[in-house]
């Protein structure tokens, strides 16, 4: 196995049925050293995307490749350079992170034990102490310790700073930041906190209904989308092809758009806002197109 | 793989308190010289039948604390993961023929000496007991988790319970065992065959996949 691939993940046409829910040819890439944000509403398929870049569920179709390889070809290659924090503590809690040090140094070729001491240190976690008497912050926060100490090329992370507090959140974001400073390293991460994303992503992908809508660098996205303002009469004025999707309130309507400076010059009479990450998602899920 | 034997004997170990274990031994101790001669077969029986428990409640601990779906994302092969969980059982045989021993010595000094042959048909039995519960739970708590496994572990207290009143009722008599030795060391054979036949069916069990 070789570094020069220029994509760490490569989904390519993945689809999966189950009863209830389907995820429909669902295309992107993750490009290597970047931070990419994976958002979606409860349902939307985040999860299920994530356990098939783990190679945890049998895809119906499609492509999937890690490290421009896919798990057939090079399972271990992949395995052990592919650390995972899930979003709850999945690590016995009858032992102490002094005992998971040794485990983990048994189990990981790369395993770094002074990382590992040093950030417990940094972050008062008890080395001696079993994790089970641990908070739900500590918890998350000795998770992604875990995963960054298995000195990993890609982390995928499912929702780990939900339900955190804001300190436990913060200290997180630290870890995340500190482990990209590499540029071979990748962040893949799932999250409901679009602040979290907002501050540290360099793409983000949105997931709706099992479907990718979109794959975008985040500044050319907080760049080019805007929340168009009119009344309900002027609405049925709007060529339908000039916005994404829109919300009606009582009096007024509001339509996002993805191209601010067309809008600006196609709409000058209306009000033209910037459009956060938030007010892009909800949008896609609570709009009524 | 030695990091999750590793991993499987300090949470033994740090589930087994003090307290627990002096309570274990206070109840052995109880049982015989409450129940006089004889009283070591039961005993030793139920202790083999209890230590072949003891890495199902690995597996369960497991289960519980999701850890089986950490695993699943390990960098180790199959083999070497359902490897781990049969090297634990192994480990503990000794432990079963351990406790069988000194079951039978505690009897030995305060009621009748355990006759030579009816010690080594226990010891022999101490040896096959958790090797055929671990036989049985691996590749049934790998297909159906371990809420059926518990199950079907609760129905192998009826052939031991059975086997022990063979003992205590004569049916099992020192002559008998005498006159057939050699089946103690066909059952030591058969029931290591069968553990290994096991760890080959656990292994084609065992699926990566939620």
């Amino acid at each position: 196995m070789t570094s020069d691939y220029t994509k760490t993940i490569e989904l390519n046409g993945i689809s999966k049925q189950y009863k209830k829910f389907k995820l429909k040819g669902c295309t992107f890439d993750v490009p290597k050293g970047r931070i990419v944000g994976f958002i979606g509403a409860n349902g939307a398929g985040k999860t299920t995307i994530i356990n098939a870049i783990l190679g945890l569920i049998k895809v119906d179709s499609g492509e999937l490749k890690i490290f421009g390889t896919d798990y057939k070809a090079n399972q271990s290659y992949i395995r052990e350079n592919t650390a995972v924090v899930f979003d709850e503590y999945l690590f016995p809690e009858n032992m102490t992170p002094s005992e998971q040090d040794l485990m983990f140094s048994k189990i990981y070729k790369h395993w770094n034990s002074r990382y590992f001491n040093s950030t417990l240190q940094r972050f008062k976690i008890p080395t001696d102490q079993k994790t089970g008497q641990f908070s739900r912050g500590m918890k998350m926060i000795l998770s992604i310790i875990i995963a960054i100490a298995q000195d990993p090329l890609l982390i995928v992370m499912d929702e780990p700073t939900t339900g955190l507090d804001i300190g436990n959140r913060s200290d997180a974001i630290d870890l995340f930041l500190e482990f990209i400073q590499d540029e071979a390293k990748t962040i893949f991460f799932s999250s409901h906190m679009i602040n979290d994303l907002e501050q540290i992503a360099d793409y983000i992908i949105l997931i709706n209904n099992g479907e990718i809508i979109f794959s975008e660098e985040k500044d050319r996205l907080l760049e080019n989308y805007g929340i168009l303002k009119c009344g309900k009469s002027e609405f049925e004025n709007i060529n339908p092809k000039d916005y994404v999707n829109y919300r009606n309130s009582s009096v007024n309507c509001d339509l996002l758009v993805s191209n601010k400076e067309k809008t600006k010059w196609q709409y000058p009479d209306f009000l033209l806002e910037d459009a956060s990450l938030e007010d892009i998602l909800l949008f896609y899920i609570k709009g009524e197109l | 793989m030695n990091g999750l034997i590793y991993k499987d004997l300090k949470g033994a170990l740090n589930a087994m308190k003090p307290i627990y274990i002096l309570l274990s031994i206070a109840f052995y101790v109880f049982i015989i010289v409450r129940g006089g001669a004889n009283s070591e077969i039961i005993s030793s029986f139920s202790a083999s039948w209890l230590v072949g428990m003891l890495s199902f409640l690995i597996v369960y601990g497991d289960e519980k604390s999701k850890w089986n779906k950490f695993e699943m994302i390990l960098p180790l092969s199959k083999e070497k993961i359902v490897g781990s969980k049969y090297l634990l059982q192994l480990s503990v045989v000794p432990l079963s023929v351990l406790f069988t021993f000194l079951i039978c010595t505690l009897s030995s000094i305060l009621f009748v000496p355990v006759n030579h042959f009816v010690y080594t048909a226990l010891l022999t039995l101490s040896f096959m007991i958790p090797l055929i519960s671990g036989s049985v739970m691996f590749p049934l708590s790998i297909k159906l988790g371990t809420k059926v496994t518990r199950i079907v572990l609760m129905f192998f207290i009826y052939p031991i319970l059975k086997l022990a009143t063979a003992f205590q009722d004569g049916t099992f008599s020192p002559e008998i065992i005498q006159q057939n030795q050699h089946y103690l060391i066909l059952g030591i054979l058969l029931s290591v065959a069968l553990y290994g036949l096991s760890y080959f069916i656990s292994v084609k069990l065992y699926k990566r996949k939620l």
